[in-house]
């Protein structure tokens, strides 16, 4: 199976489902940028009526094995500010979701840790992560099935 | 945004779900059915002597709608109460309904083809 989302799709949706729905004052623009193998999270804000561009990025440092096991982890670098709040947004959720750590400028998933049904686990273990990358504006994910 | 997914990976996920599942519409299919192909938009399903078919009718604009097939599959052995709540199906048709949530209603369907064993569904804004 395999997934490609480009930027245009991406900035398209983020347009619509946050600027079109909440108005947060001073921020002007949302724009996710790929390049090479990092993903570029811009947030263009008005602060005391100067425009201020925030650039942070996120990069694909590890990919699982399976959707049952293995690791999926981000390195976060870029504007300090906008950095924390990622990682902070990644802290509150792990405190719900097991398996899921964010610390040191790093996100990690761990696919092992997440409860599934006892029944699925088979199944999601034999999909595999066979390709898992930002390239050329595009992020692609090919899950391969293998017993 | 494009998704790809050819027959055997569909077949080999629900080969694995109807050993865990009890449906026993889908266990009759599958234990019954000699072929299934993806051909001119439709799921093609060979059971013995018969040939069954599902193909894509009508696809809504948004993704949030309902999907319309037209099928031959014999009623008498599907059991209506146990497809799964957004199912609905008659003597001809089939409709599968996606619910509208803040995404499914901000995105339309592009391209929705079931070809030569794969299936590929294109999304825009």
């Amino acid at each position: 199976m395999l997934i490609k989302i480009d930027e245009e799709f991406i900035n398209g949706l983020i347009d619509k489902l946050i600027e079109e729905n909440t108005s947060i004052k001073g921020l002007k623009n949302l724009n996710v940028e790929m390049r090479d193998n990092d993903i570029h999270f811009q947030v263009e804000v008005d602060i005391f009526g100067k425009d201020v561009l925030f650039d942070s990025i996120i990069n694909l440092k590890g990919k699982p094995y399976s959707l049952a096991k293995g690791m999926l982890s981000f390195a976060l670098s870029g504007d300090d500010g906008v950095r924390k709040i990622v990682e902070g947004v990644f802290s509150i959720i792990s405190k719900f979701v097991k398996g899921i750590d964010s610390k040191d400028n790093e996100i990690n998933i761990d696919f092992s840790q997440i409860e599934y049904p006892e029944q699925y686990r088979t199944l999601l273990n034999s999909l595999k992560f066979e390709k898992f990358e930002v390239k050329d504006k595009e992020f692609v994910l090919n899950l391969k099935y293998e017993e | 945004m494009e998704i790809i997914i050819s027959k055997d990976f569909i077949m080999n996920v629900i080969n694995q779900i109807v050993k865990i599942n009890s449906s026993e519409f889908l266990r009759k299919i599958f234990n019954l059915s000699t072929k299934i192909s993806f051909e001119n938009d439709a799921i093609m399903i060979r059971v013995l002597l018969f040939k069954y078919y599902i193909r894509i009718f009508k696809i809504p604009e948004q993704l949030s709608g309902v999907l319309e097939f037209e099928h031959n599959l014999p009623l008498s052995i599907i059991n209506k109460e146990k497809l799964p709540k957004n199912i609905f199906i008659d003597k001809k048709r089939l409709y599968v309904y996606i619910p509208e949530n803040i995404i499914t209603k901000n995105l339309k369907i592009e391209k929705f083809s079931f070809d030569r064993d794969i299936i590929i569904l294109k999304l825009k804004n």
